[in-house]
C-alpha cells in the first residue's frame, strides 16, 4: 500500500514525539532538573528537524506530555491537597488552573528552545540528520 | 534579518530561563518549583509513608515504629541510643523544615535564606546571646556521657533522614525558599531549648517600670503595677508554713538607675504565655485514682510547636508531646506518673546600666575598678547582599543588647544596659526530661525536676500510687525586695544576684487536704514566703475558675476535666460586669444603646463565639481602662486587668477622676462615658448591633504557617473563649496541647493539639486535629504496654535495622 506524504509526516511527528518523550522521561528520572524541557528541545531543534513548525510542535507536545505524566502521577498519589494549597498560594484559583499553567510553562519553554535550536542550525546552515 | 530574528529568539530563551530558574523576591524559582519530577508535586500525601524496612549504619539493634490512625509514631527500641536515633529520624521525617527554620531564626541566621528583610531580627537574636547560651549549655551537656549519647543519637537520626532525601523529596518550604537543610548537631537542640526559655521568660518590664518609678514614685508602682494580683489564690495554699528562712541580701541606697532609656517609647505589656494544669486526688475521682489535666498556652503555628510520640526502650515507656528538634517527651505520662506544665513567670532576666570607660567599650566600671569587656564578632550572611558584621559587647552580667536608642530592634530593651539571664548559664533541662520520662514515683519525679532550671515551670504530677501535687521549678535568683523590677546599676555589686533559691525552698505542694492542686500562671505563694519573688503573673480569672470548679466537684471523670478545659466562663467578667451595669442607668441610655445593655444584663459571662455580649464587655472594659489610666499615667504601660477591675470596685480610688478636666469625675461618669464610646466605636466598625458583633467574628483565631503564607495557614477560625477563660483565646496564643490523664489504676489518656502530626502541607495529617480542637473534642491516646504492643492491623509500621544485623 502506498504511503501518502501527509501520512508519512504524521508518522514522523508521532515517532519524534515518542522518542523525545522517552528521552525526556529518562532524563527527568535520572536527573530531575526542570531545564530538560528546554535543553532537549534545543538539541532536537539543532539536530532533528524538518521545519520550524515541526520541531516546535513536537517539542511542546513531548514536554507537555512528560510533565503531564509527572503531574498525574502526583495527583493520583494523593496530590489533591498540595495542589489545592499551592494553587491558592500562587493565586491561581484552583488545582485545574495550576495543572494547566504547569503544562503551559513546559510547552512554551520547549517551543521557544526548539525554535532557537532550529534557528541556530539554519544560521550555520548545517544539514539536518535525516532518518 | 534572519540573524536579527535569531538574536531575538536567543534573548527570549535567555529571558525564559532566567524567569524560570531564579527566585524573584519572595517567590520561589518557578521552574524547579513546578517541575513535576522534583518540585512541589512530589510533596503529596505519599511523603508520609516510610518503607517497611530501613537500614542504618548507626543502629545497634532493631527498632520498630508503628503509626496509629492519627499518625502518631510509637517507637520500640532495645536501647537508649536506638530510641533517640529513631525519635530524631521520625521527627525529621515529619518536621524537618520546622526544626531547621526555627533554629536558624533563633541563631540569627534567617537572612541567609530570606534576605535583607530579616536582618533586624537576626541582629537582635545574636545580641541577646542565644547562640552563646546554647554553646555554653552544649559544652556542659556533652560532659555527661548519658546526655551526650541522647543528643548525638538524636542528631544522627535527623542526619540519617537528611541524607536519605533527594532534592525532589525535600519538604515544600525548602523548595519555596530554595535552600537545603544543614546537618543537625546537638547545638541545634540546645538552641531550641534556649528559644523556649526566651519565649517563657523574656518579659522585659524594666525600661517601662524604671520610667514609671522615676516619674510617678514607688507608691504608684505598689498600687498599680504589683507583681501579684490583688485577687485569687496562689498556687501554694495561703497559710502554708514555710519552715526555712531566706537570707537578706544587702540593699543599695537606690533601687534603680535611670540610663538613657527616656528616648525609648514605653511598650505594651507582652501577651503572656499562660497555661492551665490541675490534679485531683484519687478520693475525688470516680475510679479512685488521681487525675491530671494540662493545657499549655503557647503560640499557635503551622506546623504545631508539638509533636506527639511514644518512646519505649528498657527503663522507659513514655507518651506525650515532644519539641521537634529535641529528644525526650516534654509533657506526658508513663504507666506510673503523669506530669503537666504551666509557666512559672518568675523574673530570671535583669538589666544593668553599664558605664563604659570610653567609646571603645573595651572596659566598664564595676565595684570601683575598670573591667575588660569581651567582644563577640557576629557575621550575618545575607542572601543577595553583603555580609554584615556586628560586634556584641559582653560584661560579666551578660551581653549589651542595645547600644543606642536609634538602633532598630524588634523588642524594647533598655539602651546601654547589659542583660543577665539564667538561660545564659549552662542548664540541664534535657537531663531533667530524661529522668522525668522514667520517673515512677514522687521521689524520682522530684529528683528529675530539680534539674529543670530555665524556663521555670509549675510542674503538676499524678502518680499511679495515689500521690499528686505541684512543684515550682527553675533557677531563681535570691534578691532584695524590688530587685530586678527596674534597671539596676551595673557598677554596684549590691545589684548582683545573691545566689539561687535552693530547690528545697522552692514552693511545692504534695497531697494537700483540699484534694487538688492547680496553677494558671498566678503568683505562686502568699506574702509569708521567705524569699522575694518578682515576675510576670496573670489575672486571677483562670486560677479562680479552676479552683472553684474543682472545689465543687465530686465523682470526677475524665469527661468532666475535658469540659473544664473547654470552659468559657470568665470570672473576670463575672466580677466586673455587675458593678459596671449598676453604674449605668438604663433609662439614661439612648434607644440604640439599650439592646447591648440588656444583653449584657442577661449574659452568663460565657465567651461563646455566637454571642455579642463578650464583644461589648471586652470593648467596654478597654474603654473604661483608658478612661481611668490615660490621664494618670499618660503614655505609660496600661496596668493589668485585675488592677483596673480593683478600681471598678473602689469608687473613691484616686485614679477615677480625670485630671485633665476641672470637673471631678465619678466612676459612674466613667462607666457611662466608656459604655457610650464602646457602642459608638463598635457601631462605626461593625455596623448596627447584630450578628456582626458576635464574639467569634470579632476575635477569630488564625493559626499561621511559620512563613505566614495564608494558603498554608488556617485563618478565620471561629472559636469559643477569651483571654480570661480556661479555654483561652488570645491570639496568637492558645491551648497548644490539651491533655487529660487518669490512673484507673491503668493509665488512660486523652489529648489534642491544634495542628497535625505532619509538617507536610500535602498530607492529610497536616491540620487534621484543628477542627476537633475547635469543637473541644479530645482523642483517646493509644499507649502501649512496653512488653506487648498490640497495634491494629491497619497501622503502618517500619522496622529499622543496623546493616550488620
Amino acid at each position: 500500500m502506498a504511503v501518502h506524504g501527509n501520512d508519512r509526516a504524521d508518522a514522523v511527528i508521532a515517532l519524534d514525539i515518542v522518542l523525545l518523550t522517552v528521552i525526556a522521561l529518562l532524563s527527568h528520572l535520572l536527573m530531575p532538573y526542570w531545564w530538560w524541557v528546554m535543553l532537549l528541545p534545543l538539541l532536537y531543534g539543532l539536530f532533528f528537524h524538518r521545519s520550524a513548525k515541526h520541531v516546535c510542535w513536537v517539542s511542546a507536545s513531548s514536554m507537555m506530555l512528560i510533565w503531564l505524566l509527572g503531574c498525574l502521577n502526583s495527583w493520583l498519589g494523593g496530590g489533591t491537597t498540595i495542589m489545592s494549597r499551592v494553587a491558592t498560594a500562587l493565586g491561581l484559583g484552583g488545582s485545574l488552573v495550576l495543572f494547566v499553567v504547569t503544562l503551559l510553562v513546559a510547552g512554551i519553554a520547549a517551543m521557544s528552545a526548539a525554535g532557537l535550536g532550529y534557528g541556530i542550525r539554519k544560521a550555520i546552515n548545517r544539514p539536518a540528520l535525516d532518518r | 534579518m534572519k540573524r536579527f530574528n535569531l538574536l531575538i529568539l536567543f534573548l527570549l530563551n535567555i529571558a525564559i530561563f532566567i524567569l524560570l530558574n531564579y527566585r524573584h523576591g519572595l517567590m520561589p524559582a518557578p521552574g524547579p518549583f513546578i517541575n513535576p519530577y522534583a518540585g512541589f508535586w512530589l510533596n503529596n500525601a505519599t511523603q508520609d509513608d516510610l518503607p517497611e524496612v530501613l537500614e542504618f549504619e548507626d543502629l545497634q539493634d532493631s527498632v520498630i515504629v508503628f503509626w496509629d490512625e492519627r499518625y502518631v509514631p510509637h517507637i520500640f527500641a532495645k536501647n537508649d541510643h536506638d530510641l533517640y536515633f529513631a525519635q530524631g529520624y521520625v521527627t525529621a521525617h515529619d518536621r524537618l523544615w520546622q526544626m531547621d527554620m526555627q533554629c536558624r531564626a533563633i541563631a540569627g541566621r534567617l537572612s541567609e535564606i530570606i534576605g535583607p528583610s530579616t536582618i533586624a531580627s537576626d541582629r537582635f537574636h545574636r545580641r541577646v546571646g542565644l547562640t552563646w547560651a546554647a554553646e555554653r549549655t552544649v559544652s556542659e551537656m556533652m560532659k555527661d556521657p548519658r546526655t551526650r549519647l541522647v543528643l548525638e543519637a538524636y542528631a544522627d537520626g535527623v542526619n540519617a533522614f537528611i541524607a536519605s532525601l533527594s532534592p525532589g523529596h525535600l519538604p515544600l518550604e525548602y523548595k519555596l525558599l530554595s535552600f537545603k537543610p544543614e546537618a543537625w548537631t546537638p547545638l541545634h537542640t540546645a538552641l531550641l531549648m534556649k528559644f523556649m526559655a526566651w519565649n517563657l521568660t523574656a518579659f522585659i518590664d524594666e525600661p517601662d517600670f524604671t520610667l514609671i518609678r522615676a516619674r510617678y514614685g514607688p507608691q504608684v508602682m505598689r498600687d498599680v503595677y504589683p507583681a501579684a494580683s490583688p485577687f485569687g489564690d496562689p498556687i501554694v495554699p495561703r497559710g502554708t508554713n514555710w519552715e526555712f528562712r531566706a537570707p537578706y541580701p544587702d540593699r543599695p541606697d537606690s533601687e534603680y538607675v535611670m540610663p538613657d532609656i527616656m528616648a525609648v517609647a514605653p511598650a505594651s505589656a507582652r501577651s503572656h504565655e499562660g497555661s492551665n494544669n490541675w490534679v485531683v486526688a484519687g478520693s475525688r475521682t470516680v475510679t479512685g485514682g488521681p487525675m491530671l489535666a494540662n493545657d499549655p498556652h503557647l503560640p499557635l503555628t503551622m506546623p504545631s510547636i508539638w509533636y506527639e510520640i511514644q518512646l519505649t526502650a528498657p527503663g522507659v515507656n513514655v507518651y506525650g508531646v515532644s519539641l521537634p528538634g529535641a529528644p525526650t517527651v516534654i509533657i506526658g505520662f508513663n504507666d506510673s506518673l503523669a506530669w503537666g506544665m504551666t509557666n512559672c513567670g518568675t523574673d530570671v532576666m535583669d538589666w544593668y546600666a553599664v558605664k563604659f570607660q570610653d567609646e571603645t567599650r573595651a572596659h566598664y566600671g564595676f565595684d570601683g575598678a575598670w573591667r575588660p569587656t569581651e567582644k563577640r564578632i557576629e557575621k550575618i550572611r545575607v542572601r543577595g547582599g553583603a555580609t554584615i558584621t556586628d560586634t556584641v559587647v559582653f560584661t560579666h552580667h551578660g551581653p549589651v543588647v542595645r547600644s543606642t536608642a536609634s538602633e532598630r530592634l524588634p523588642v524594647n530593651v533598655p539602651v546601654g544596659a547589659a542583660m543577665r539571664w539564667t538561660a545564659h548559664e549552662p542548664t540541664h533541662e534535657l537531663n531533667a526530661m530524661y529522668d522525668l520520662n522514667r520517673a515512677r514515683n514522687y521521689e524520682e519525679f522530684l529528683a528529675a525536676v530539680a534539674q529543670y532550671e530555665c524556663p521555670g515551670q509549675n510542674i503538676a504530677f499524678a502518680c499511679a500510687n495515689g500521690d499528686y501535687g505541684i512543684v515550682i521549678t527553675g533557677k531563681i535568683p535570691v534578691r532584695w525586695k524590688n530587685q530586678g523590677r527596674y534597671v539596676g546599676d551595673g557598677s554596684n555589686p549590691r545589684f548582683e544576684w545573691h545566689g539561687w533559691i535552693p530547690f528545697a525552698h522552692l514552693p511545692r505542694v504534695k497531697n494537700p487536704a483540699r484534694g487538688f492542686v492547680s496553677s494558671a500562671n498566678q503568683f505562686p505563694v502568699d506574702e509569708h514566703y521567705p524569699y522575694y519573688l518578682n515576675g510576670s503573673y496573670v489575672s486571677h480569672a483562670r486560677s479562680t475558675r479552676i479552683n472553684e470548679e474543682l472545689a465543687g466537684m465530686s465523682g470526677i471523670t475524665p469527661e468532666m476535666f475535658m469540659a473544664m478545659q473547654n470552659d468559657v466562663v470568665s470570672v473576670h467578667a463575672r466580677k466586673v460586669l455587675p458593678l459596671l451595669l449598676g453604674l449605668v442607668e438604663r433609662t439614661a441610655l439612648p434607644m440604640e444603646e439599650m439592646p447591648p445593655y440588656e444583653d449584657l444584663g442577661k449574659w452568663t459571662y460565657d465567651y461563646r463565639a455566637d454571642l455579642c455580649a463578650p464583644t461589648v464587655f471586652e470593648r467596654w472594659f478597654q474603654e473604661l481602662a483608658r478612661a481611668i489610666w490615660c490621664d494618670d499615667l499618660p503614655g505609660m504601660r496600661m496596668p493589668v486587668t485585675d488592677i483596673t477591675a480593683r478600681v471598678v470596685g473602689e469608687p473613691n480610688s484616686p485614679y477615677v477622676d480625670n485630671r485633665e478636666t476641672s470637673y471631678r469625675e465619678t466612676l459612674r461618669d466613667l462607666a457611662f462615658q466608656s459604655y457610650h464610646a464602646t457602642i459608638t466605636a463598635l457601631t462605626s466598625e461593625r455596623g448596627p448591633y447584630g450578628p456582626s458583633w458576635q464574639w467569634g467574628k470579632v476575635a477569630p483565631v488564625s493559626i499561621d504557617h511559620l512563613l505566614r503564607i495564608p494558603a498554608l495557614s488556617r485563618t478565620g477560625i471561629v472559636k469559643n473563649g477569651g483571654a480570661t477563660t480556661l479555654n483561652v483565646n488570645e491570639p496568637p496564643l492558645g491551648p497548644s496541647w490539651r491533655m487529660v490523664v487518669a490512673f484507673e489504676p491503668e493509665v488512660r489518656a486523652w489529648g489534642i493539639y491544634p495542628g497535625g502530626q505532619s509538617g507536610n502541607p500535602g498530607s492529610c495529617h497536616y491540620d487534621d486535629m484543628i477542627d476537633g480542637w475547635v469543637a473541644g473534642d479530645m482523642m483517646p491516646l493509644v499507649f502501649f504496654n512496653a512488653s506487648s504492643p498490640r497495634p491494629s492491623r491497619a497501622w503502618r509500621y517500619t522496622v529499622m535495622t543496623g546493616r550488620t544485623q
